[in-house]
């Protein structure tokens, strides 16, 4: 059995303590229809799945038909999928590598898998752009397989039967290493403790980059050691200038925020890395951390490392890709006590653009967001992506493929929508009774999401959908 | 009694459904409707920014508010402006500036009282918004403790008085006063003890820390004039992170030690507090919205007529 699709997609992710629940009933606003129909929607799918289950079940009722096992049918599945992270020493706070570690928390797992908790990836089915690069998300027929081996009494089958566990990285490896080996660059942040509890930190100090030439970047991983990962809530790297005044002047060489898996630049682009610059780190800790294996203790020399692959020297491109925030600055940020709230943001290009990713930001009270775009010329607007079950210990920087990224004509505006629950149905919510407005702590609330754009000129963009246009063809041919 | 069509009873199940699924929130608001806001009418919002274990079993609460109104909003102490229990009531403002001001004042809930919760109350544009206060979540915690770069609070104090630091500062001993319309000079002592690296760039000369000052309580208008010895130095800044306002009455400490004086004159008779916030906002580890680092100091002043 060859390691699954998600073998090189691991990064540091946080686990949920606790169970969270879908109530039907719920304690929302009027004009906040978006989380209603969400969580309606949920407890639909949901309800499918479970009754998917019961019809695999059912079938299994014939005498022909063999029950569900571990051995045979869920092994695989959990091999592939789950114990990346569940295993000893990895972040998971249980083991998942054999049977016996798996059956105690059988229904659980059932739970978290019907419910699309695990593996962590949100990222709504049928809506918008489905073609991503490190996608964990689990199938639908893997769900029900899952579903119904629990209903039917989680048996274990014939032990012989299960294939080996697969060879899996080491709980420190790149998430890259087995794509592109080890990185060219690793520049660690100095070390400092991180207090058991307390106000967030902010810690912004410089580096050198060590670079002696501009050079294009294949891919990027921000990495905490060890118990950081659940204290680091982001690490943002900047090329940055000192003048004689003091004042520092930055831009972006990544972002990293909880359990981002890190970004991969596409062939064919540019995205500088400049020489004789320092770097600045901007590393956000929450003393006491968040999640299930959050150790609620200090943390001594805590260090991000940030892993830099880089192209060839020779490598050149004049499409440029670069990463920014882009604002929900529509709408207050004011979250009531008990209530909900949503922002938007409007954003567009006088130049032909790709949008190459998406990662939504916000803290402990956003629960969902959404990428759409707005065609002025023709008045339609387009899904591109919808995360209605966003974790602040999860922000994944959805990389669309190559062959799928959107690709815009100038004007063309991004609309991008964001929803806060501060409402007891939040479960990561700290106080559902205070206000919430904009800050940087974790218990305050931001709003603004992170997008990687290929800046094209009129001639590539043309280029790039004829492109994409004859391969549809094609690939439409094939399938006749 | 006639048959009910099957029809009818679906509808009504699945508008059952709906009306189940739909809920008015039980939160302090009105409905707000996704439309630009208006510069003035709409309620101040009370924050509580964040408590801090003293150590000695006593916890400080501090607050601020949110104004979103392009003027300011005056709510007197009383039943629209109050803390509950009422032997933490007195010290919150009665001016609400507008723009995000946070830790604008403190309260110590003794450790007699253990998890007492104190509630802020502020009644303005016909609605009540509360905010609760006590030693409760960790993601609400503060501490004192230096920033990664160095920064701590600063610390301030009145001429021969003892020494504060933190939202809950120090509240002046002595009440000065002064005749409606006289110019009085207000001052307070100042230091920075962050100690931060030097070699950084940043930090190759002490840095200049801040005193603004802001009418907090009373029943008039308080003009302040720029003392010779603390000139303003910013009018009309951009806001912090566009949203705690720059005070036209910002004066700068070079280096971080030494006084901060302005002249301020009072409209009517009655009772004034005057509010001074020493920041060092001008480190790169310290900022307003991050809770820290800042100090509050306060003098009362009654003028007569």
């Amino acid at each position: 059995m060859t390691c699954g699709k998600y073998c090189t997609v691991f990064p540091h992710p946080g686990v949920f303590s606790g169970i969270r629940s879908t109530p039907i009933l719920g304690n929302k606003t009027v004009i906040n229809m978006r989380n209603c129909n969400t969580d309606f929607y949920r407890v639909i799918r949901l309800a499918l799945v479970i009754y998917m289950g019961f019809q695999a079940q059912a079938a299994l009722a014939d005498d022909s038909a063999e029950p569900l096992t571990y051995a045979d049918d869920v092994a695989s599945i959990i091999n592939e999928n789950c114990v990346i992270c569940h295993r000893a020493g990895g972040i998971g706070p249980m083991a998942l590598t054999n049977y016996e570690e798996v059956r105690p928390w059988a229904p659980l797992i059932q739970l978290k898998v019907a419910n699309r908790e695990m593996p962590p990836y949100s990222y709504d089915h049928d809506i918008g752009i489905q073609e991503l690069q490190g996608d964990w998300r689990l199938p639908e027929e893997d769900i029900a397989i899952v579903v119904a081996w629990v209903n039917q009494g989680s048996l274990p089958g014939d032990a012989s039967e299960i294939a080996s566990t697969p060879n899996l990285p080491s709980l420190d490896e790149w998430n890259f290493a087995p794509q592109f080996g080890q990185p060219d660059i690793v520049l660690g942040s100095n070390p400092i403790d991180v207090p058991a509890s307390g106000n967030d930190l902010w810690d912004k100090h410089f580096i050198a980059s060590g670079l002696t030439k501009d050079r294009c970047i294949k891919a990027m991983q921000v990495k905490p050691r060890g118990d950081a990962k659940t204290v680091v809530h982001h690490a943002n790297t900047y090329f940055a200038t000192i003048n004689d005044d003091g004042i520092v002047e930055r831009r972006p060489v990544t972002e990293y925020a909880m359990g981002k898996w890190g970004e991969i630049i596409p062939e064919g682009v540019c995205r500088k890395a400049f020489a004789d610059i320092m770097i600045q780190w901007d590393i956000h800790m929450y003393p006491g951390g968040l999640g299930g294996t959050a150790p609620g203790a200090v943390i001594e020399d805590n260090v991000v490392e940030l892993g830099i692959w880089l192209h060839p020297e020779e490598y050149e491109s004049n499409i440029v890709q670069d990463l920014a925030t882009y604002q929900l600055d529509q709408g207050e940020l004011f979250i009531p006590p008990h209530g909900t709230a949503m922002t938007q943001g409007f954003h567009s290009f006088d130049h032909p653009v790709r949008i190459d990713s998406f990662q939504p930001h916000g803290h402990l009270r956003m629960r969902s967001a959404s990428l759409e775009i707005f065609y002025p010329a023709t008045g339609r607007t387009e899904s591109i992506s919808s995360i209605s079950n966003w974790s602040a210990t999860w922000h994944h920087s959805h990389l669309f493929e190559p062959d799928s990224a959107p690709l815009l004509p100038a004007g063309a505006v991004l609309v991008i929508k964001q929803w806060y629950d501060n409402t007891e149905n939040n479960p990561n919510n700290p106080d559902p009774r205070q206000w919430v407005g904009w800050g940087q702590r974790t218990a305050d609330e931001m709003s603004h999401a992170w997008i990687a754009v290929s800046h094209l000129d009129e001639e590539t963009f043309q280029t790039l959908l004829a492109e994409r246009e004859n391969k549809n063809q094609e690939d439409s041919t094939a399938t006749d | 009694m006639g048959r009910v069509s099957t029809k009818v009873i679906g509808v009504f199940t699945v508008w059952l459904a709906v009306a189940m699924t739909l809920s008015i929130a039980d939160a302090q608001q009105v409905e707000r409707p996704l439309r630009p806001s208006p510069s003035q009418g709409l309620a101040v919002i009370p924050f509580m920014e964040g408590w801090y274990d003293n150590g000695d079993g006593s916890t400080t609460v501090s607050f601020g508010y949110h104004n979103r109104n392009k003027v300011n909003v005056v709510v007197p102490l009383g039943s629209e402006n109050r803390i509950e229990p009422a032997q933490f009531d007195g010290l919150q403002p009665e001016i609400f500036f507008p723009g995000r001001h946070p830790g604008v004042f403190a309260i110590v809930i003794p450790a007699s009282l253990g998890d007492e919760t104190a509630w802020w109350h502020i009644t303005s544009a016909s609605e009540e918004l509360s905010v609760p206060g006590e030693r409760g979540s960790t993601a609400y915690e503060l501490d004192r403790n230096p920033r990664p770069q160095g920064s701590v609070q600063p610390v301030i104090w009145f001429s021969d008085e003892k020494r504060g630091s933190g939202p809950e500062g120090v509240v002046a001993s002595a009440t000065k006063t002064v005749s409606v319309g006289a110019q009085l000079t207000l001052e307070v002592w100042t230091e920075d003890p962050s100690v931060r690296d030097a070699s950084d760039p940043r930090f190759a000369k002490p840095l200049d820390t801040n005193v603004s000052w802001y009418i907090h309580q009373g029943p008039g208008v308080v003009s302040f004039t720029e003392h010779p010895s603390s000139p303003f130095t910013v009018k009309g800044g951009p806001p912090v992170r566009g949203l705690i306002p720059v005070a036209d009455t910002r004066v700068s400490i070079p280096g971080g030690v030494g006084p901060a004086r302005v002249v301020a004159s009072f409209s009517q008779p009655g009772v004034y507090m005057i509010r001074a916030r020493l920041d060092n906002w001008n480190a790169s580890d310290s900022d307003g919205l991050d809770q820290c680092c800042w100090t509050n100091a306060y003098q009362r002043v009654r003028v007569v007529p």
